[in-house]
């Protein structure tokens, strides 16, 4: 993002002073739209052309979280180069990305689509013979480190551990000529209730929720039916307290640390964004071609002189 | 170079074939963009884009008739961006292909030259008394260790056999090249590296083509060499000329785009041997210390800064 400014400044700078308000601002328009055109989404276009090669027919995919450059070469592949293959999506707390593009893809043929948290990757890389790991990247850093969606250094970890390989995709506006060597130098840091009040998917697990639309439906029959056996209603009253005291307990685990405030030993750490060692990762895809993660501050400097 | 002055009698892969003949000491890309200039010189196109069209039909007509395309589609590629990048600077079509003939003798004397700067670059990496693994035959390696010795450095060479090979440049002729030149040669198996991977002090080796990571595409064997030299510690010297760089990024040695042979198939079969088709592979560039070249001696990341400086738009 910091480019995108820095480029917009330059354009300003570079405005005539004789020229009035309204002519610069109509000019500048005109050179933000050719700008997003050509550096984010044409690079979006040719990086789908160059990374497509490598997805072949049956192919398995690992991705984590959601990136739009990824989404549009996964889709690319399967719906105009008519490729199937499966994709392996890793998801984690808080913000849950994955979700977004395991919905996306899944609607369109061709691509199998599978959805595991990132506490499963283990299981995940042991179990299936993932071919490739596509990885999104918020910036390269000029040290060939990839500044991604904290969890993104796990993933390419374990990935280069089985010896499978990491492509990174990722606009050469997204370079950076930072340098940083860990995480924690420069980072974001996010809500941090967003840690403790995530409620999961139910409140009750899938099994106990099946069982008490079961004791529903079954209470709806003995209503309709003419009297019930008294010994069986007691039976099903003892069983509805019992899942109403679960209930009960589920709730109050929400409430647990929603207080977390008041203990003053107690620090709940959200960070973003994590660093990627460019030895976990093989190839970055980028408009201009690709290229080892060491020649990252070689494109920045032959193609500083364009932006 | 019996060059038909009927222009529809010319043929590309022809004329490329007859380069490679003529010229022993000539390599691959050099011969094709020989055979490219000769093309241009002969079929005279009147506009700037009738000759890209030209350049791309016949680049596209030899890397199909060639099985081995690799080193060939690097010398293609780079004439065809030496040529887009000219053909603007002049106004003047006449002048312009004129001067594009030119630049392209000049190039191919400098390449022609380039194995003796490789060789003065290099035979500092060949100290006295030291033991060198070389695999399969290799021109530029053999003039680089042809040079050491007449600066009087002695040393000796292990020369892999180097199957499986039909075109006879292996390493029984490498060998034999050494002998002739006085430098002490044992031939040994390929399967006999890993025993003698410990008496060596560097291995050398030549190169089809040099991908963008710094890896490199070479005559079957080099990978398995690579990370035995790896595992012993002992450096390994890649010696190439520069315009083998190539735009290629394999991951893997089946990440190649040759031609799939039915190689490596499984089968009940009897009758059918050895897969002798795999004749090339892929190393990556962890494995490689050093890459000597006309433009120096380079780390392997250096050669993706080489190639973009090259493709720079």
């Amino acid at each position: 993002m910091g480019n995108a400014i820095r480029w917009l400044k330059q354009k300003i700078s570079q405005i005539p002073i004789e020229m009035s308000d309204d002519d610069a601002k109509v000019q500048l328009n005109e050179d933000i739209d050719l700008f997003i055109q050509e550096k984010i989404l044409y690079s979006g276009k040719v990086i789908t052309q160059f990374a497509s090669g490598h997805i072949q027919n049956n192919s398995k995919i690992l991705t984590y979280g959601h990136s739009e450059v990824l989404k549009k070469l996964f889709k690319y592949c399967a719906i105009e180069e008519n490729k199937s293959f499966e994709i392996y999506i890793v998801d984690s707390k808080p913000l849950f990305e994955g979700k977004k593009l395991a919905k996306e893809l899944s609607s369109v043929k061709n691509i199998k689509c599978h959805y595991n948290l990132i506490t499963s990757l283990s299981s995940v890389l042991e179990r299936s013979s993932i071919d490739f790991c596509f990885l999104g990247a918020n910036s390269m850093l000029s040290n060939g480190r990839l500044y991604s969606r904290v969890g993104t250094a796990l993933v390419a970890m374990s990935s280069k551990n089985k010896n499978i390989p990491v492509l990174v995709c990722c606009e050469s506006i997204k370079f950076s000529d930072k340098v940083q060597l860990d995480s924690v130098t420069l980072n974001e840091l996010g809500d941090a209730d967003d840690m403790i009040n995530t409620k999961p998917f139910n409140k009750t697990g899938f099994n106990l929720q099946q069982y008490l639309n079961k004791l529903e439906a079954k209470k709806l029959e003995e209503q309709n039916s003419t009297g019930g056996k008294k010994g069986q209603q007691q039976q099903q009253q003892s069983k509805k307290e019992k899942d109403d005291k679960l209930l009960q307990s589920s709730q109050k685990n929400e409430e647990t640390l929603s207080n977390w405030k008041d203990y003053p030993s107690l620090n709940i750490l959200n960070v973003l964004y994590d660093l990627t060692p460019p030895e976990y990762i093989q190839k970055i895809i980028t408009e201009v071609g690709a290229l080892p993660p060491s020649s990252v501050p070689v494109i920045l400097r032959e193609y500083k002189s364009i932006t | 170079m019996s060059a038909a002055t009927n222009t529809s009698s010319f043929d590309i892969t022809e004329t490329y074939l007859k380069f490679l003949e003529n010229d022993p000491e000539i390599t691959m890309p050099v011969a094709a963009i020989e055979a490219l200039v000769t093309m241009l010189r002969i079929k005279q196109p009147s506009t700037s884009s009738e000759l890209i069209n030209l350049l791309s039909d016949s680049t596209n007509q030899l890397k199909k008739s060639v099985p081995n395309a690799i080193s060939l589609s690097a010398g293609c590629d780079l004439f065809t961006r030496f040529v887009l990048r000219n053909t603007h600077l002049y106004s003047d079509w006449e002048s312009c292909r004129k001067h594009l003939v030119e630049n392209g003798q000049l190039f191919l004397q400098r390449a022609k030259e380039s194995r003796e700067m490789i060789a003065k670059v290099g035979y500092n990496f060949v100290k006295d008394d030291d033991v060198v693994l070389v695999h399969s035959y290799s021109r530029v390696v053999l003039n680089l260790l042809h040079y050491a010795k007449t600066k009087f450095i002695r040393f000796r060479v292990f020369v892999t056999e180097a199957r499986p090979d039909v075109t006879g440049k292996n390493g029984v002729k490498m060998a034999n090249a050494l002998k002739e030149l006085g430098i002490p040669a044992c031939l040994i198996h390929d399967s006999q590296v890993g025993y003698v991977i410990n008496k060596v002090d560097k291995v050398f080796m030549g190169a089809e083509g040099v991908s963008e990571s710094g890896g490199i595409i070479n005559h079957v064997g080099s990978y398995q060499i690579g990370v035995l030299a790896k595992n012993a510690n002992k450096p390994l010297y890649v010696v190439s000329e520069s315009h083998k760089f190539v735009r290629m990024f394999p991951l893997a040695p089946d990440d190649l785009p040759i031609a799939s042979t039915d190689a490596l198939t499984f089968n009940t079969d009897k009758e059918i041997g050895l897969s002798s088709d795999l004749r090339i592979d892929f190393t990556p560039h962890e494995y490689i210390t050093a890459l000597i070249s006309d433009l120096g001696v380079l780390t392997p990341s250096a050669v993706s800064e080489e190639l973009i400086k090259m493709w720079y738009d």
